[in-house]
């Protein structure tokens, strides 16, 4: 498993967004993708209850699958502009992929883990799966956004539905992409949880509340 | 009888250019309502990073008016998808089609710049400068002139080619447009060959999009040029 970081860097000439890990042996292409790919999208995270968020996003990069952590800084550019996050892309291969977020899983503080064990519920599965009948490309999950901690549930949600042997929507290559939290579902993993007051702004998404 | 076969072939021709000038003018007035109203007048904004892309396409998307409390963060890698929007910039509403928010930095020119423009084909750019970070911001023209000249197949769209100088509100009682401007005399001479070269028209405008001074005209003027028939030059 390799790592990458991009960073919003503030000294320098090469001041803003940037890859502040070595990236001698990654190809341009791998680079690209990472680069293109690692940032949960939309615009807001300098909102105060985004403060500290977390996001986990996976996706192809050729040959290996990819899941960045994506972290809401504190951090402020010299215009004083906030929302600034930070990636941590571990770049693997399939079967270190599983195993890797399945640790994660385990990793859980253990009220996560016992209301993960109770997830998707009779009811949520139902709606998932009456959204998968439809034969979506994507499937927006949203909840009402409170804070890192409690965002946790969903996200381990994303995780098991990803990992699941019949998940909603289809594989791309051997991995179901996903994003915990994103604030715009256009561009994003085709398995995606929105915060409900974001989700309620979209026209025509496929949406599902949990 | 020669001057009555002159003057008969010199009718014949006539009628036929009017009719060819009405044909031409009707297509273009179609393909005008096309672009204009359905798809949607392709554009995209680059410049370095602070220049304020992100505010531009905010002011335009809110129909050239104020933005007061928009607080943008730092575009991200990989940039936003901007859906297609109208806007009222002049004597109607024009659909406009920015394709993507992108940010300014370094990182961004050779990764998100080069696919926006790749995938745009647009046929227009506004290109964002302030008075601030002469280097960094002459690169980044330059960088955007190489691209237009490496990218023949993307650019072959591309009609015009503006500058806004940006932030007048922050720099309009220390300097002037003219002052900034010899900053970027040889990006200006570069930009000159370029558009006699490719064909398409540049120019240089001033303005605020935080009180809106400058603006509006200045993208009047843009989106007239990029359009598929001219309404201010007509």
């Amino acid at each position: 498993m390799r790592q990458l970081v991009i960073e919003y860097v503030l000294e320098g000439h090469r001041r803003g967004y940037d890859f502040t890990s070595p990236t001698a042996g990654f190809a341009d292409e791998v680079l690209r993708t990472v680069w293109r790919s690692a940032m949960p999208r939309g615009q807001g995270w300098n909102a105060p209850v985004y403060a500290g968020a977390r996001a986990l996003k996976s996706f192809l990069v050729g040959d290996f699958a990819a899941v960045s952590q994506v972290t809401v800084t504190d951090q402020r550019d010299d215009s004083g502009r906030g929302g600034i996050r930070r990636a941590v892309v571990d770049v693997m291969t399939f079967s270190e992929y599983t195993a890797y977020l399945e640790e994660r899983l385990r990793a859980y503080p253990a009220d996560v883990q016992a209301a993960l064990e109770r997830l998707p519920t009779l009811a949520q599965r139902a709606r998932i799966m009456n959204r998968a009948m439809k034969q979506s490309k994507q499937l927006v999950l949203a909840q009402a956004y409170d804070s890192p901690r409690a965002w946790q549930v969903v996200e381990g949600l994303v995780i098991k539905l990803a990992l699941s042997p019949f998940p909603p929507v289809p594989r791309s290559g051997r991995i179901v992409p996903f994003t915990t939290l994103a604030l715009d579902h256009r561009d994003e993993s085709a398995l995606v949880a929105l915060p409900a007051a974001r989700a309620r702004q979209l026209k025509g998404a496929p949406v599902v509340y949990l | 009888m020669s001057s009555i076969l002159d003057t008969l072939i010199t009718v014949i021709l006539g009628t036929i250019t009017a009719v060819g000038r009405t044909v031409t003018e009707g297509v273009a007035a179609i393909q005008d309502f096309f672009y204009v109203k359905v798809s949607g007048v392709s554009f995209i904004v680059l410049g370095a990073r602070q220049t304020g892309k992100t505010t531009l396409i905010e002011w335009l998307r809110h129909n050239a008016g104020s933005i007061e409390g928009f607080e943008p963060e730092p575009t991200a890698a990989g940039g936003e998808v901007v859906d297609d929007f109208s806007a009222q910039l002049g004597d109607g509403y024009l659909k406009l089609k920015p394709h993507r928010d992108v940010g300014g930095e370094y990182a961004m020119w050779e990764t998100d710049w080069v696919e926006l423009f790749r995938t745009a084909q647009p046929n227009g750019i506004i290109f964002l400068i302030d008075h601030t970070d002469v280097h960094l911001q002459k690169d980044a023209l330059n960088f955007v002139m190489q691209m237009i000249e490496d990218e023949p197949q993307s650019a072959r769209h591309l009609k015009a080619f503006y500058i806004l100088v940006n932030k007048s509100d922050l720099w309009g009682a220390d300097t002037t447009l003219d002052q900034i401007l010899q900053n970027y005399r040889n990006e200006q001479k570069r930009l000159r060959a370029l558009a006699a070269r490719l064909g398409f028209k540049w120019s240089v405008y001033e303005g605020s999009l935080m009180t809106g001074k400058g603006v509006k005209h200045a993208m009047r003027q843009f989106f007239d040029a990029i359009r598929p028939r001219s309404r201010l030059a007509s």
